[in-house]
């Protein structure tokens, strides 16, 4: 059984929303392949990116959450920010940095087209901060956007 | 959990949230006469006034609707639109441990946009439904405090 988690829910609504004919490779009509998966998977980056042959990572983290307390101080809500993080790399036919901007306007798209519902859970992008690093030989190409995800009780 | 409640056309409705702000305010009716020549002034007490109560709610958090509203917090409309015929409903506050007839005076219906603070709230304002001579209840019966 998964629990009802941020993390679990800014997954499916990605993984429901995300239109693959939105990032293309480098030749602009194939399809990068795009995987979305919870972070600290138990196998490294290269086996991701070179053994599966996936062009780009959405990586769901773990949420940082604030309750939102009432009056007669019990929570009645809570702020979950979530960690979406988007990585590229460069490969043949892939060129990682056009491949994170077309990532990061399909990831804007869907919470501007899916919001949530008032009074049961909003969800809005917050911000974004750049998190490229270079690893040896190779530049991770990588941006994380932080999802703020306002819930109600469970 | 307590939550402030009340019954209404027989319907109990429970608000979710008071989570912007749950004032109660209790105050005395004094004139103060200020004739001239005389340092400070002439207190005459002329009872008290009617208590308030504001409420102010997350309105995008918890169950805003009964059975068949299609909006939330649709009874309000409907308490502002039957005040002749039900001009107040018996208000619950647990903070207070009290119990008042009340009158709803207004109820605000906010939406705020913009990337941090975008969220809906609402705020009433209700007017206690009291006039006895003091001397024929206490202040306990008054206020409903058990």
């Amino acid at each position: 059984m998964v629990v009802d988690t941020a993390q679990k829910n800014m997954k499916e609504i990605i993984d429901a929303y995300y239109t693959a004919a939105n990032v293309k490779e480098d030749n602009g009509s194939t399809n990068a392949t795009v995987i979305c998966a919870f972070d600290w998977p138990n196998y490294p980056l290269s086996r991701v990116f070179i053994d599966k042959g996936v062009d780009a990572v959405i990586s769901v983290g773990q949420a940082r959450s604030q309750a939102l307390v009432d009056t007669d101080l019990a929570p009645y809500g809570y702020i979950e920010k979530v960690p979406v993080t988007l990585a590229t790399m460069d490969k043949t036919g892939i060129t990682g940095v056009k491949l994170l901007r077309q990532l990061e306007a399909e990831v804007r798209r869907i919470f501007e087209a899916q919001p949530g519902t008032w009074n049961v859970s909003i969800r809005k992008v917050s911000g974004s901060t750049p998190k490229t690093q270079r690893l040896g030989a190779f530049y991770l190409y990588s941006e994380e956007y932080e999802i703020e995800y306002k819930r109600d009780l469970l | 959990m307590t939550k402030v409640s009340f019954v209404f056309d027989g319907d109990t409705i429970t608000i979710p949230n008071t989570a912007d702000e749950l004032e109660l305010m209790i105050k005395g009716r004094n004139v103060f006469l200020e004739p001239p020549g005389i340092a400070g002034a002439h207190t005459q007490q002329l009872g008290s006034e009617l208590t308030t109560l504001t409420i102010g709610c997350d309105l995008d958090m918890g169950d805003w609707t009964r059975a068949g509203d299609v909006l939330d917090g649709e009874v309000f409309f409907e308490m502002i639109h039957k005040l002749p015929t039900i001009p107040y409903v018996a208000v619950t506050v647990p903070e207070f441990h009290a119990v008042m007839n009340m009158t709803l005076q207004s109820a605000t219906f906010r939406l705020v946009g913009g990337s941090k603070q975008a969220h809906r709230s609402l705020r009433l304002e209700f007017i206690e439904y009291y006039a006895k001579d003091p001397a024929t209840d206490t202040y306990l019966q008054r206020f409903g405090i058990t």
